[in-house]
């Protein structure tokens, strides 16, 4: 077994990492926000001091599409996103060389995310939000967004595997 | 090229109004055309909402034609909305009357431009009423009561303005909040309280007419201007005349909805006393909105028509 | 504009044979069931790849989904703030001594917990960390520890509040209060089978048991759970006196789980909560990305019409009340297999319900059988998340875990065979607490 050789560029990991660290901060965020239209719905039938406004309902869809995207993203770079094993325990190489075929396919994936995702988000750019009023291409942009970063995450997983089946390779010759 | 195929999409099974009036369109289109042509509806909201369908048609996949509320249009055209704002008829015959004249002409032509979907035809008619697990019969007793109302906001300005208080829920949960008594009612016509049983958990249906729908039978501009030109004027045609067929058909089925109903003990038309009063506190409110969406002269035009 | 490139039958083959395909080459499910539908989309001239944006938009954009990660956070703040610990503790004291006393816990664990939360992936999550490992340690073979784990999970759906029945009764009107009560029998019966499962296993298999707890012991951990176990009467109690519509007592089940952990049993820290967050955020997203690209899956069957294609003919073969409720049944598990849960209801409860009125079934019975199959979905594979869930957590494959779970899945069918033989195990709550719910 050869030391894990460094697979993706040094500069890939460290965006990589600001990413991840910046996507993870904002959804938690926007786990955390969650809560505050859904209570304030259910208090301001209680007490008049809070105001039904008519865009909580709204406002807490949206978070919960960016909760989902965001939590999609950061699922490829923790590679936790549920896979159906059927194959017999692999080894390293074998783990290696799945993580070629699947990644591409997760590659390809993305890239329709990105591709059409842009064309989802050009579609909303003059619309607005029935409710909250609110532009509403920042909401459809998660999808062309995830496309883009799940680009750079499965890359790196990808050139790691990469340098894992090299490394090996060199081992054997 | 093959037979030409149009796909259409219904949120409602074979006995509802809308999914009757898109099956006389197909037969319409057919006749007048004259040549082979093949309809495919998607009904029980198979192909998703109403919402969903308007989308389609605005990028034109998927869905060609489809019955949609203007509510549903509020994202591409903040007046559409308007078309089928509350109190803003007097009765059945000012509205019969608006839409002979065609009045909302520039509201259509907005979304036809930004949306790409054209309205070839006014269906609708049904009466809105709003229905109480109580009896209300006048401004009075509607004062503070919490009603479920459309998510757009000249709804909840409206409703505010007759000193109830309007909630914002989706659709689908308006029968168990009521049941539960979140909310003391929600406000719909006949058909849909029949559709989504409303009455089983609110019965008293007060007679306030607050609104009488408009629903537009919607062609995705993308199919129709792939068409041939011949088919293309049977389609307009046929959608006038199948949204005619829709009003009938719905104004019929509005008041014998209600009686069956009634007769099975089921629900209670509760005569509301206050129409007037309420459409006095409103009328500020639409001008204000009216101006707001460059609808003023639109407006001025509905309220001087006398029908 | 012109007809469909495909018929029904060539696009039901390219969907689910690249979704086996790529199931088969380790691609993630969400992204398996994305890809699945490329081809079509491309192809077809009236569709395009941008309504995979579109329909899982669709998907996520709804206000029902919310109850999603609201019972996430709940499952995530009880573990945090000592709540799972004091019902572990109850739970040890009365079920402990019993053959297999660890995997017993479990199950009671999974009872008490689906009386707080309406997801079942939530307690996938959450027990197979506690249980897992500590099952491993004492002696329990893992794939009888991540079954047992996942088969108890789906308890979380059955019994009361349950996303499900949210749902379920939003897309097909039908009382959630009574779909709510109606779940508690049936809940109870399947943890009990469970239990006799385990008692079995721990028989053939020699698996540890605990002393037995005294009656003092039982006593005090009830006294410290009387505040957990009052979870489940306000949220039932909330929605039955109309504090709150179904959607909004997953939040108040959050705000009720925090109150808990911050004042009650003070154990929850800054550090804590923000876990916790970030761990439901996790899990939100994974599981209802996979809902969004079935969600577009499904779009695209009722696009061909392929469940009405399949289901054409059902209503000739004049099947009587009891044969239409084992029907429905089968088609639930079988599309359980392939579909999450949510958009099955959506895409196959509303082709079914015109069967089930030809032949006057109660819409509650109607609602049970399809809610308590589709549960059991949440354990199949290749869809099956709660037995994916636990498998990941255990370091295990899917396929090791099979063979314990469709052992443990036998009486539980027995169950469901009961609820469709006897409507009254479901209709007599409802009717004994609130007959109004039901007409
Ligand atoms: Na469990
Ligand atoms: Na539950």
């Amino acid at each position: 077994m050869p030391t894990t050789s460094p697979g993706a560029p040094a500069m890939l990991r460290r965006v990589n990492d600001a990413l991840a660290s910046l996507i993870a901060f904002l959804l938690i965020l926007s786990v955390a926000i969650l809560i505050i239209p859904v209570t304030l719905q259910i208090l301001s039938r209680y007490t008049p001091l809070i105001p039904a406004y008519i865009w909580t309902e709204e406002l807490a869809r949206f978070c919960l599409v960016y909760a989902v995207m965001l939590g999609a993203m950061l699922a490829v770079r923790e590679g936790t996103h549920f896979v159906v094993d059927v194959f017999p325990r692999l080894s390293t190489v074998g783990e290696a060389r799945v993580e070629l075929i699947a990644g591409s396919f997760v590659l390809l994936f993305a890239f329709v995310f990105l591709w059409w995702g842009w064309e989802f988000t050009e579609f909303a750019i003059y619309r607005i939000s029935e409710l909250a009023e609110l532009p509403l291409w920042i909401i459809h942009a998660a999808w062309p967004i995830a496309g883009a970063v799940w680009l750079l995450f499965e890359a790196e997983r990808m050139l790691n595997a990469l340098a894992v089946l090299r490394a090996t390779g060199e081992g054997r010759a | 090229q093959g037979t030409i195929t149009l796909n259409g999409a219904s949120q409602f099974g074979d006995e509802h109004p809308y999914t009757k009036a898109l099956v006389r369109f197909e037969e319409l289109v057919k006749q007048y055309y004259g040549k082979p042509i093949n309809f495919v509806l998607h009904k029980n909201s198979s192909l998703g909402l109403e919402k969903q369908y308007f989308e389609y048609m605005a990028q034109g996949r998927a869905v060609d034609y489809a019955i949609v509320s203007p509510a549903h249009m509020s994202t591409f055209s903040k007046a559409a909305p308007f078309v089928d704002a509350p109190f803003l008829f007097r009765d059945v015959a000012h509205w019969n009357a608006v839409l002979d004249q065609d009045m909302f002409k520039p509201v259509a032509d907005e979304v036809e431009k930004r949306a790409r979907v054209a309205m070839i035809g006014y269906g609708g008619g049904g009466v809105r009423n709003i229905f109480f697990n109580k009896r209300v019969t006048n401004l009075a007793a509607l004062k503070g009561l919490k009603v479920r109302v459309q998510g757009a906001p000249i709804w909840s300005r409206t409703f505010s303005a007759i000193g109830m208080s309007p909630t914002v829920i989706a659709y689908n949960e308006i029968y168990n909040a009521i049941q539960n008594n979140v909310i003391d009612g929600g406000e719909n016509e006949a058909a849909g309280v029949e559709q989504m049983r409303f009455y089983e958990v609110a019965p008293q249906l007060s007679m306030t007419q607050h609104a009488i729908t408009i629903r537009p039978l919607c062609v995705s501009v993308q199919t129709l201007s792939k068409l041939p030109n011949d088919l293309q004027a049977a389609i307009r045609r046929a959608g006038k005349e199948a949204s005619a067929f829709h009003r009938t058909a719905e104004a019929g089925a509005d008041s014998q909805i209600l009686e069956t109903l009634e007769k099975a003990g089921r629900l209670h038309r509760v005569e509301f006393t206050d129409r007037a009063e309420m459409k006095r506190l409103v009328d500020p409110v639409m001008a204000t909105y009216a101006r707001e969406i460059d609808a003023e002269g639109i407006l001025n035009r509905i309220n001087a028509l006398t029908a | 504009m012109g007809g469909n490139v495909l018929d029904a039958g060539s696009a039901a083959a390219i969907l689910f044979g690249i979704f086996f395909t790529l199931l088969v080459l380790r691609v993630p499910v969400a992204v398996s069931l994305g890809l699945a539908c490329l081809p079509i989309l491309l192809v077809e001239p009236r569709l395009s790849p941008m309504m995979l944006a579109q329909e899982t938009f669709n998907a996520y954009n709804s206000f029902i989904l919310l109850a999603v990660p609201f019972f996430l956070l709940t499952a995530n703040l009880m573990n945090i703030g000592g709540i799972t610990d004091r019902l572990m503790t109850l739970s040890r004291s009365l079920v402990g001594h019993f053959p297999g006393g660890l995997a017993q816990i479990n199950v009671v664990l999974s009872f008490f917990f689906a009386g707080i939360s309406g997801s079942s992936t939530a307690d996938a999550a959450s027990q197979s960390k506690i249980f897992i490992e500590a099952q491993r340690k004492e002696g329990y073979d893992d794939s009888f520890s991540v079954a047992i784990t996942a088969v108890s999970a789906v308890l979380a759906v059955i019994i009361p509040p349950s996303i499900l029945m949210i749902v379920w009764g939003g897309v097909l009107t039908v009382s959630i209060g009574a779909l709510f009560l109606a779940g508690v029998i049936p809940g109870a019966l399947i943890a009990i089978v469970q239990m006799g499962t385990v008692h079995a296993y721990a028989k053939a298999r020699g698996y540890p048991t605990y002393p037995r707890a005294t009656l003092g012991q039982i006593g005090q951990a009830f006294l410290v759970s009387i505040p957990a176990l009052l979870t489940p009467l306000i949220i039932i109690g909330g929605k039955i006196f109309g504090w709150f519509t179904a959607t909004e007592s997953a939040c108040v089940a959050v705000l009720y789980a925090g109150v808990l952990s911050l004042l009650v049993y003070r154990e929850m820290d800054w550090r804590g909560l923000v876990n916790a967050l970030g761990e439901t955020g996790r899990l939100a997203g994974i599981t209802l990305f996979c809902v969004g690209t079935a969600s577009a899956f499904g779009w695209l069957l009722a696009f061909y019409q392929i469940p009405e294609y399949l289901l054409s003919g059902v209503q000739a073969w004049g099947m009587g009340r009891i044969g239409t409720g084992f029907f429905i049944a089968a088609v639930f598990l079988v599309v359980g297999c392939f579909l999450d849960a949510i958009p099955a209801i959506i895409i196959v409860g509303a082709i079914l319900q015109p069967l089930t009125q030809a032949v006057g079934m109660d819409p509650v019975h109607f609602a049970m059988i399809g809610i308590v199959s589709l549960a059991f979905g949440l354990v199949t594979p290749p869809y099956g998340l709660c037995l994916m869930i636990a498998c990941s957590v255990a370091g295990m494959r899917v396929g090791d875990a099979l063979k314990d779970t469709c052992i443990m899945l036998l009486p539980m069918l027995g169950v469901l065979a009961l609820i469709i033989l006897f409507p009254s195990i479901v209709l007599v709550l409802p009717n004994l607490v609130s007959p109004e719910f039901l007409r």
